[in-house]
């Protein structure tokens, strides 16, 4: 499936992975390096997803929704010790296992605000009017998110600090359009 | 001139990165969590600017600035937004509201602090004076204005003042006066020939002498494109014609960051005496709060331990006024300070109406209060 927007999955690609390298680099002064992208079905039979980032460590998932022309949510996956390391790195702090998990959700929330806000800014360019929802955080252990059926959702996996943390995309035409 | 910036994000991590950004400058950053939240702190802090995020929980940031461009208390503190979204659609809303300018997420720390510079004076801490001049300290205002009228109205209106007023007619005149002597604060006229006032301005601001120092503009109260053109290049304030020289007194105060703790607060005898001027203003209980702990703490220090408080006559006791003096008293009890209250029949009597002063007690003039506190101790 190419994908039920009109817009083609090289194009998504190509502004998911702008987003995320323009913000690790603005906000973190570090780079994301984009490895791959791959399709998730969401289709009844492949409903039940394994998660999308496999491990066993604590998972932080930061996710805001846009809503409009297109509407969607945009996911951060990663490991709780990476989402400190980034926090860290964001608010220069030393040692990132004392900090608490209202720093750490705080941080991730804007990090995935930001991506989604320049991420739909390039769709509003494009024509799509879209607005946003304000960030919110899911913790856990071996948790998967599952979607509605026709939607597109598609996975990002990007590296940082020589771990891996993934960017899930889920969108569908909105009633705006 | 020390800078109070306002941010308005729910986002700690924002405004944690906000105030690193400005770290080495000689501000003071106050947070909000979201729009109620700014507004309350607007109002009571005053803020030279405001950094305002768009998508907030509870008000958002759009809700916030209708709400602040339609108070005349806070519709002239400028802002700035940040935000996320950077729609056409979405910046044209919040830029007809009226904003100074915007910023897009993500942002950097050097971008912010350049485009706060450019509305309000920062400079790097390292180079603050530690010293505040005070409300009797000379300082020197030069005035660059073409029509000997106006000098001499400014000068006139600032006569009670220990300022001195310079007035020079032209840019050549104000550029051979700031050679060799450094003002406090300098009032341009607008209207000046071929648009002088302006490239005297940027004359002034690439001078390192004179980078700081604050720069008003002049301008009929009409001539809105000229006036919105000053604060766009960064003129520090803008002062309207005809001007209103108590408004003009505030202004520099503000700008050049004097004390004017000697006021409101003065020790007599062995008394601290904290004055609430005659119909006062919001601005003013926002100044005098401003210096409450500060001052009372210093006198106790100093080994006063008695506190009159002083309102004087006012059209209508407000809650402002009632807040303030509560946060006054609070102080006093913390310190175990004696303090007593003075006001007319009419302050006396208004204070009735309200819960929080109902039971307040007024003597009729700081004399009496000073004499029954005496008899007292005697």
């Amino acid at each position: 499936m190419d994908t039920v927007l009109s817009i083609p999955n090289t194009e998504i690609e190509d502004l998911v992975v702008k987003a995320v390298e323009k913000v690790f680099s603005t906000m973190l002064s570090t780079e994301a390096k984009f490895e791959n992208s791959f399709e998730l079905d969401c289709d009844e039979n492949s409903k039940k997803q394994s998660p999308v980032l496999d491990t066993t460590e604590p998972l932080v998932v930061s996710a805001v929704g846009f809503i409009g022309a297109i509407n969607g949510v945009l996911y951060l996956h990663m490991e709780e010790k990476l989402a400190r390391k980034l926090t860290a790195q964001m608010l220069d702090m030393v040692d990132s296992d004392t900090m608490d998990n209202d720093t750490v959700n705080d941080v991730l929330g804007e990090l995935a605000n930001v991506i989604a806000g320049t991420f739909k800014n390039q769709l509003c360019d494009m024509g799509y009017n879209c607005r946003m929802t304000i960030p919110s955080i899911i913790r856990g252990n071996q948790f998967s998110i599952e979607t509605p059926t026709e939607v597109m959702r598609r996975v990002f996996r990007f590296t940082v600090f020589g771990t891996t943390f993934m960017g899930d995309l889920v969108m569908k035409s909105g009633c705006d359009s | 001139m020390h800078v109070k910036i306002l941010t308005v994000d729910d986002s700690r991590a924002v405004r944690i990165i906000i105030k690193k950004a400005f770290n080495s400058y000689d501000c003071e950053i106050v947070e909000a969590a979201n729009g109620v939240e700014g507004l309350a702190a607007a109002s009571k802090e005053n803020p030279d600017i405001i950094l305002l995020d768009v998508t907030m929980p509870v008000m958002d940031g759009v809700e916030m600035l209708t709400k602040l461009k339609a108070d005349p208390i806070t519709k002239g503190i400028p802002v700035i937004m940040l935000t996320a979204e950077a729609g056409k659609e979405n910046v044209l809303k919040i830029a007809k509201i009226g904003i100074r300018d915007y910023i897009i997420k993500p942002f950097k720390g050097e971008v912010l602090v350049e485009k706060v510079g450019r509305i309000v004076d920062i400079r790097p801490g390292s180079e603050v004076e530690t010293k505040r001049k005070k409300l009797s300290d000379e300082c020197e205002i030069l005035v660059v204005e073409d029509k000997e009228t106006i000098i001499n109205q400014i000068r006139e209106g600032l006569e009670h003042t220990s300022w001195k007023i310079t007035g020079v007619n032209s840019a050549g005149e104000a550029i051979n006066f700031t050679q060799f002597t450094i003002p406090d604060t300098i009032i341009i006229s607008l209207s000046l020939p071929e648009e002088e006032a302006f490239s005297l301005f940027r004359m002034l601001r690439s001078n390192t002498k004179t980078k700081y120092v604050p720069i008003f503009g002049m301008a009929v109260k009409t001539a809105i494109n000229e006036q919105k053109y000053a604060q766009q290049s960064g003129f520090t304030n803008i002062i309207t014609k005809p001007i209103n020289c108590n408004e003009l007194e505030t202004k520099i105060s503000k700008a050049i960051n004097l004390d004017t703790s000697e006021r409101y607060f003065t020790l007599e005898e062995e008394f601290l005496v904290v004055r609430i001027p005659e119909n006062v203003q919001n601005s003013t209980i926002i100044e005098i709060r401003g210096y409450l702990k500060a001052q009372i703490s210093n006198s106790v220090n100093n080994g006063y331990n008695k506190v009159v408080f002083e309102v004087q006559s006012q059209k209508s006791v407000n809650m402002d006024i009632i807040k303030l003096m509560v946060e006054a008293m609070q102080i006093c009890q913390d310190l175990t300070l004696t303090y007593l209250l003075v006001g007319d029949s009419k302050v006396s009597s208004e204070c009735l109406g309200f819960e929080e002063s109902k039971n307040w007690i007024f003597h009729e003039s700081v004399e009496e209060a000073k004499n029954s506190l005496v008899k007292v101790a005697g």
